[in-house]
């Protein structure tokens, strides 16, 4: 079992998990959950099980401790006079400021064990050279529990939520446990909060035969998307990338494109997967996606799409930066010199870099990770200026912004900045990516996308036009989403249809899936982050 | 929940009743639902499997399945192994030297799954005295993800065949399969080049015993019951490699042929690596990991011998019906032989 | 509450401040803004809005703002 969509998991492995759910009375069912969970992640990352326990019990008991100084600091603060009271609960702060980053830097230190200490060397050894001084650093990263980046970054959420106060510490080791480890979330998130994930996990509601099966139709869609779009234009994809010398501009153009829509098939695909299984155990998980093409900027790109990793750098790193004491200085001097408007860009700039930074190396120990979220970072930061000369020059020329011909614009600019940044997060490597993307402006030639060359990939005209028309559809659901309708919903209202549409679900992916003889197995393409 | 089924909340006693009733159309709903899933695959199933088993007709691993264009019963013995069979067992030579049918059924990096699957198809067909294992596969490791997928596809034939959605005809819907091919070769694969092999390490003494993967060990006891149940005699073969054969995995089948009480033959060792004689410079095709044609023959002359002594093959040569067609294949296989830029001594 | 309206009014100029009730639900309000606000909240009533208190609920109209501010400003 490797991932959501191998046959063990779909077949096997969820059954029975339902049906142990099921059969286990409503106070210990998140006590089977926790065992499945478990049992999943072993059978995936076997003893690198050991990284999860660890971090798992670090946090357990960092939260605690944190829990019983705001308990003493609470009861020391009583009564006491509003600048006292102050003066009392910050020199509190100060202990749990330490333990909170004990516990962040001691859950990261793994991570960056497993994934960044190769990255680490090789800059250590370029900073060398570059400095004349002989000798390099390498360094190896340890194996890599499934995950990592993932459940790393809600350790150190809940840490945090602890420490603001957000959540109280959960006293069961086995709460705790099971919210790192909960099996849906373990390969790819989406990343969940503590106070909105946990209670859901324990109420232990019977599996309902509605849930189930607006669950499997729904993981059903995702799988579709997965096995019959993106699996099978990944075949164009590493064709054209891995040997994009003898390509065309137009060629390489074509496999951004369809690169861009195999990772949203692969991703949103696994997250309908996740969010289908954590319905059928009751659980609503949080969205990752809410049709992330009709952004009309760069900015509300990144509130659509992957959206609950954009929440986590908000939370987490915008808000804390913006709102620290030398940014916030910042913020009122560019407010007084700069106007309203521009200066606090100036100061949320240095926020959202630091935002992009991490953003960037969460993806990959790459320079062309780093670039990636230096090009949205200066893609917002100028998106922001425009934004605001936008509203100016509409109010002084009469342009209605809100017209269909405007958010046309919009919409397709949206859509280049999109596709280019992911030719460059695809690319092998920085210098490759910026090759391609100089090819593929230089020698653009339109011809090629209609004279057959688009053929000579791996895929022939009757795979793109089954893909063709299941992005159709994607696109058609999509539209529907976006104007409130969700369809899923309105087809789990009427049973019959639902079952209909998951028998025919079952049948496109059996007959148009990209699987079997002549195709090579493609992995979730987050798990590798 | 928004999306739930609206539940009627009466008074209890008829809540109740209502709610099994509902709960009870519920279930029929489901099991008509999987039951029409099943029919679709089974029809689509029918629809798309081939209708010959040529590779232009869209079978999968042809050379693999040639056997099924063979003559009902008329085989002999039956080779089922990876890459490691098709270089080594020439089922014409055989048939030249010694006069019994043969077929070498591989393909590149088979799993033992997949073996069961060749076993299984062979053996409706056919009713060989031997069937002849090759272990290199035995090793390797075939996951449960894999092995559940290929006893799906061994019952929903559109679970392998699906990618035939892109070549449809009408003769798909409405004639059934047929299998009027078989290859010249007999399923072996004729390796001209030579690439001298490291056997430095070859076959070094050791007393550590290779251990066989669970899942592959649960698939080769299911074969050779299977064999059994048919009155066939299975039989495991090691051929000669450098690259893929050591000592420890030589142990590894000697102790698992005495648990299963079949016959173990290794060419990498003792009596029959020096009979056979394998020039380690000149008759590997790639670095010791395959052999090439030469050494191919020298295994085929030994395997040929062993097996007609051991099991008491017949003679099939001169034979009316199966001498005919089999000398006809011998001329093409001569033929190919030849156009490879290869000689046969004749032996 | 004159002043905070005074304050949502200099950085949301589109809306009517004073009956809005989706401020950051319906994105008038995005990080940018809040983080602003904030500033502008903590100066003018002379308390700090920690990172907890950054919630829809807390910013979705004037009157909620002002709840916030009054809270705070007991503590």
């Amino acid at each position: 079992m490797t991932s959501f969509f191998s046959p063990v998991f779909l077949v096997a492995f969820l059954p029975a998990a339902l049906v142990a759910y099921a059969l286990t009375s409503a106070r210990w069912r998140w006590v089977t959950l926790l065992a499945a969970s478990y049992v999943f992640f072993f059978a995936l990352s076997g003893r690198l099980l050991g990284f999860l326990v660890a971090s798992t019990a670090s946090v357990y008991l960092l939260a605690l401790w944190m829990d019983r100084i705001a308990v003493k600091r609470d009861r020391s603060a009583k009564g006491l006079e509003r600048a006292e009271r102050r003066a009392v609960k910050a020199h509190y702060a100060k202990y749990m400021r330490l333990i909170l980053m004990a516990g962040a830097i001691f859950n990261l230190s793994f991570l960056v064990a497993c994934r960044y200490l190769e990255f680490f060397g090789g800059l250590v050894s370029a900073l060398l050279c570059g400095v004349g001084a002989g000798g390099g650093l390498s360094l190896t990263n340890l194996a890599a529990p499934t995950g990592i980046s993932f459940y790393t970054l809600m350790a150190v959420s809940y840490l945090v939520d602890v420490y603001r106060g957000t959540v109280r510490a959960d006293r069961n080791l086995g709460h705790v446990a099971l919210f790192f480890g909960f099996f849906p979330l373990v390969i790819e998130g989406p990343f969940c909060r503590f106070g909105e994930v946990m209670p859901q996990l324990l109420e232990g509601r019977r599996p309902s035969g509605a849930r189930v099966l607006t669950g499997s139709q729904r993981i059903l869609y995702g799988l579709a998307k997965k096995m019959i779009v993106a699996d099978r234009l990944h075949i164009f994809v590493k064709a054209v990338f891995s040997g994009y010398a003898s390509c065309d501009g137009g060629i390489i153009a074509l496999a951004a494109v369809l690169y861009t829509l195999e990772l949203y098939c692969d991703f949103s695909g696994a997250m309908d997967i996740v969010c289908g299984v954590g319905q059928m155990f009751g659980v609503t998980l949080p969205e990752n996606f809410k049709q992330p093409f009709f952004s009309r900027s760069a900015s509300e790109f990144w509130k659509r799409w992957h959206i609950t990793l954009g929440a986590w750098f908000r939370d987490y790193i915008y808000y804390p930066v913006s709102l620290s004491a030398p940014v916030k200085r910042l913020t009122k001097w560019g407010r007084r010199r700069l106007g309203n408007h521009v200066g606090p860009i100036v100061a949320s700039s240095i926020a959202l870099f630091c935002v992009w930074v991490a953003n960037g190396l969460w993806h990959g120990a790459g320079s062309q990770y780093l670039f990636y979220g230096m090009y949205y970072f200066v893609l917002i930061v100028l998106g922001d200026f425009a934004e605001l000369a936008g509203r100016a020059a509409s109010k002084r020329f009469g342009i209605n912004r809100t017209s269909l011909p405007y958010r046309t614009f919009q919409l397709l600019r949206t859509l280049v900045i999109i596709f280019v940044g992911e030719l460059f997060f695809r690319a092998d490597g920085l210098w490759a990516g910026l090759d391609m993307f100089s090819r593929m402006v230089g020698s653009f030639n339109p011809a090629s996308l209609f004279d057959g060359t688009a053929l000579g990939y791996g895929l022939d005209a009757k795979d793109f036009a089954i893909s063709g028309v299941i992005l159709l559809g994607v696109l058609v659901v999509d539209i529907l989403k976006e104007r409130g309708r969700e369809p899923g919903r309105l087809v789990a209202r009427r049973p019959n249809l639902s079952l209909a549409t998951c028998v025919a679900l079952v049948m496109l992916v059996v007959i148009f899936g990209a699987y079997g003889a002549g195709y090579v197995p493609v992995p979730p393409m987050y798990a590798q982050f | 929940m928004p999306d739930e089924k609206p539940v009627i909340t009466t008074a209890t006693g008829r809540s109740g009743g209502l709610t099994r009733l509902h709960a009870a159309r519920g279930v029929l709903k489901v099991a008509a639902a999987l039951a029409a899933t099943v029919l679709l695959l089974v029809v689509t199933s029918y629809v798309v499997i081939p209708k010959d088993n040529r590779a232009e007709a869209g079978e999968i691993s042809a050379y693999a399945n040639g056997f099924r264009g063979l003559a009902k019963n008329s085989l002999d013995v039956l080779f089922i192994g990876d890459s490691e069979a098709y270089t080594t067992l020439s089922p014409m030579q055989m048939w030249r030297q010694h006069g019994f049918t043969s077929y070498t059924s591989g393909t590149p990096l088979q799993l033992v799954t997949y073996s069961n699957t060749l076993l299984h198809r062979a053996l409706s067909s056919q009713s060989p005295k031997v069937v002849v294992f090759e272990t290199d596969s035995f090793y390797d490791r075939a996951d449960v993800s894999l092995a559940l997928t290929r006893t799906f596809q061994d019952i929903l034939p559109v679970l392998e065949y699906h990618s035939r959605w892109k070549s449809l005809t009408l003769a798909d819907f409405t004639t059934t399969p047929t299998a009027t091919w078989t290859d010249d070769n007999r399923g072996f694969a004729i390796r001209s080049g030579v690439k001298a092999a490291d056997a430095t390490n070859y076959m070094t003494p050791t007393s550590d015993v290779a251990e066989i993967p669970s899942l592959n060990r649960v698939y080769i006891e299911s074969m050779v019951a299977y064999c059994r149940s048919k009155g066939v005699t299975p039989v495991f073969l090691s051929t000669p490699s450098t690259v893929n054969w050591n000592m420890s995995k030589h142990n590894g089948m000697v102790q698992l042929a005495s648990e299963l009480g079949v016959d173990y033959l290794d060419l990498n060792v003792d009596d029959a690596a020096k009979a056979i004689g394998i020039d380690w410079s000149a008759d590997s095709s790639d670095g010791g990991d395959h052999l090439n044609f030469y050494g191919a023959q020298k295994v085929s002359t030994y395997v040929g011998a062993y097996l007609e002594e051991q099991y008491g093959l017949a003679d099939h040569r001169g034979d009316e019906t199966i001498g005919a067609v089999w000398d006809a294949s011998l001329r093409q296989y001569e033929k190919n032989v030849t156009a490879a830029g290869l000689s046969e001594d004749a032996s | 509450m004159d002043d905070i309206v005074e304050i949502l009014e200099e950085l949301v100029p589109d809306v009517d401040v004073r009956t809005c009730t989706t401020l950051v639900d319906g994105r008038y309000l995005d990080s940018l803004a809040i983080v602003a606000l904030i500033a502008e909240l903590e100066d003018a009533f002379d308390i700090t809005i920690p990172a907890v208190e950054i919630v829809a609920d807390n910013f979705n109209s004037a009157e909620d703002i002002m709840v916030l501010v009054n809270r705070l400003s007991e503590e």
